[in-house]
């Protein structure tokens, strides 16, 4: 692949990107025309800052933090189909939102707050856990996800065990497939700059993430405080993270599919590939988020959209990639 | 001067390295060898600092075990046994990774430093990799790779972990040229070998070790085909040392 193949790949994801960004202001049910916001339409404003606005701007949040955080973790992990998931942060947060629905007052406030502190406990447990072993290899890391995770997925099951079918455990299901439909400019407000903060300190320590990929000795004897430089940006990820899938509930496959994507064009990690795998994920949320808008009468759950493309899209690229090998 | 007093290092109750001390003297390039098992890979790391142990280690009169971890690195810099690099990363941004000691958390290589990089490269011949994926490198390149950047860094101690072990007959013989030649007078190197005539051409000490101990150490440049043969008889059987042109070299009878 050359280096001009992958400039053209890049300006396409740029292309694409600036589409699915207008797309998503002026796809919806209410129609919206440039001439009439310029005049100043009440009601054309109304939608247009506190409806599309607000949820393009999340989509395109939700999609550049879950993929910069999916390319982040299969470089610390060194592993291509590591995902965020593999330390518990969705797993947590879905039990966040089913203790906030069931045991809590069940309101946006409660179910956002314990969806965030449910996200960062599994996480820091993982961490915790995986720091007793002795070993300083990775392996443990994914091990203790695999027990977090399935620790808080059988709490879930409990919890819906015992919810009220009729309406505590329809909502905590929804929350498990994703939406923006809830995304008001307040919310937007207030997690815009953690979130946004994290991405420019994750990109200013992208020379540290690739040490980190390095053997333990190697890595160390290079001056890096293993340990603790691996869980800080797992830390500080996991923040943005939690924030992101507290209002929007649990979006799969982006956080792996976007920087699978980009590798298969261009192998190398770089500051500059993690950025378009970023970009190509909010590009790919964007689309789909437009889609479970329009397709149909009610909205489609932004996980079914995104399993339906991601998943054909990454066997397709993986038998591709075989061949081309 | 690198100081080791009474080292000792354990895997859980088995000893591998039992009460050893020796010292090395700046200027000197000292060839670690032994039987496989015998602790020098251990030696190494725990010099390094990467595993537990009880003694003493100090480089400059400084406690090695009392440094920070980013301290310690712009002492020592080291080679692994098998080169730690996992991902595709491009040549240069491999090489760029030995300035490391030197930067802050957020603090990226400039020019300055890509220039430096390219030029360390040049020693091997192997610029014009610099934008290749470090991965499909032979693993011969890689270990060139690895030890122009171990070079570049210009620590006081250089350790090396079988340095040659992917390396052909030539390279074999230009990478330690390269090593003998960095070796000033301010400069340690210390190095395991499997290779006994290539520890004999460019080491200046030679340190066997065997039942977790030393049983032999070297001069080389007072050392006599006697000794040598005395020395290396602690760690291979049936061996002869001839000499040739004013150099010995070890033989299996």
């Amino acid at each position: 692949m050359t280096s001009l193949r992958i400039k053209y790949f890049y300006s396409i994801i740029t292309i694409l990107f600036i589409i699915s960004f207008i797309l998503s202001i002026f796809v919806g049910k209410y129609p919206l025309s440039i001439e009439k916001i310029l005049a100043g339409d009440a009601m054309q404003l109304n939608v247009f800052f506190n409806l599309r606005l607000s949820r393009t701007l999340m989509a395109f949040l939700a999609g550049f933090t879950l993929s910069l955080s999916g390319y982040v973790y299969q470089t610390i992990f060194r592993n291509p189909i590591a995902s965020p998931d593999i330390i518990g942060v969705s797993s947590g947060a879905s039990l966040g939102v089913a203790i906030g629905i069931v045991f809590l007052s069940g309101s946006t406030i409660a179910v956002i707050s314990s969806a965030f502190i449910g996200a960062m406990s599994a996480v820091i447990f993982t961490i915790a856990v995986a720091n007793m072993t002795n070993k300083e290899n990775i392996t443990s890391f994914v091990i203790s996800g695999v027990a977090i995770n399935s620790l808080t997925s059988s709490a879930l099951m409990l919890i819906k065990y015992v919810a009220d079918p009729e309406g505590e455990l329809a909502r905590i299901e929804y929350f498990t497939m994703g939406s923006f439909a809830s995304v008001t400019m307040d919310k937007i407000f207030y997690s815009l700059p953690i979130v946004v903060i994290i991405c420019i300190i994750i990109f200013k320590m992208f020379r540290l993430i690739t040490l980190l990929s390095l053997d333990y000795d190697e890595a160390k004897m290079l001056g890096i405080p293993v340990k603790q430089a691996r869980n800080s940006i797992l830390f500080l990820l996991t923040i943005a993270m939690a924030i992101i899938i507290s209002i929007t509930g649990r979006i799969s496959f982006i956080g792996l599919i976007s920087p699978h994507v980009v590798r298969l064009v261009n192998k190398t990690y770089s500051v500059t590939s993690m950025f378009f795998s970023s970009l190509l994920g909010a590009t790919i949320l964007l689309f789909s988020d437009c889609l479970a808008r329009s397709l149909g009468e009610s909205e489609i759950p932004i996980s079914v959209l995104t399993s339906f493309i991601g998943a054909p899209l990454l066997i397709f690229l993986v038998i591709r990639g075989d061949r081309k090998c | 001067m690198l100081e080791v007093e009474n080292l000792y290092v354990a895997y859980g109750k088995k000893t591998i390295i039992n009460n050893v001390s020796f010292s090395v003297k700046p200027g000197t390039l000292c060839g670690l060898l032994g039987a496989n098992a015998t602790g020098k890979t251990t030696l190494l790391k725990t010099i390094c600092n990467l595993l537990p142990y009880e003694g003493t280690c100090k480089l400059a009169n400084a406690d090695l075990k009392s440094l920070k971890q980013r301290e310690l690195s712009q002492l020592i810099s080291y080679i692994p046994q098998r080169c730690g690099v996992n991902i595709s990363l491009s040549v240069l941004d491999v090489m760029l990774m030995g300035f490391s000691p030197m930067f802050s958390i957020f603090d990226t290589p400039n020019k300055t430093h890509r220039q430096l990089a390219l030029k360390s490269l040049e020693i091997f011949q192997l610029s014009h990799k610099a934008h290749d994926n470090f991965l499909t490198l032979s693993e011969g390149q890689k270990q060139l790779v690895i030890l122009s950047r171990a070079l570049m860094q210009e620590t006081s101690l250089m350790i090396f972990d079988e340095p040659d072990s992917a390396l052909d007959f030539q390279n074999k013989h230009i990478i330690m040229n390269n090593i003998q030649n960095n070796i000033t007078a301010e400069k340690i190197a210390l190095l395991t070998v499997h290779d006994a005539n290539i520890a004999l051409k460019y080491c200046n000490r030679i340190i066997l070790l065997g039942n977790s101990k030393i049983v032999a150490d070297l001069d080389l440049s007072s050392a006599t085909s006697g000794d040598i043969k005395k020395g290396f008889s602690n760690i291979y059987t049936d061996i002869d040392v001839i000499e040739y042109n004013g150099a010995c070299y070890i033989i299996k009878t």
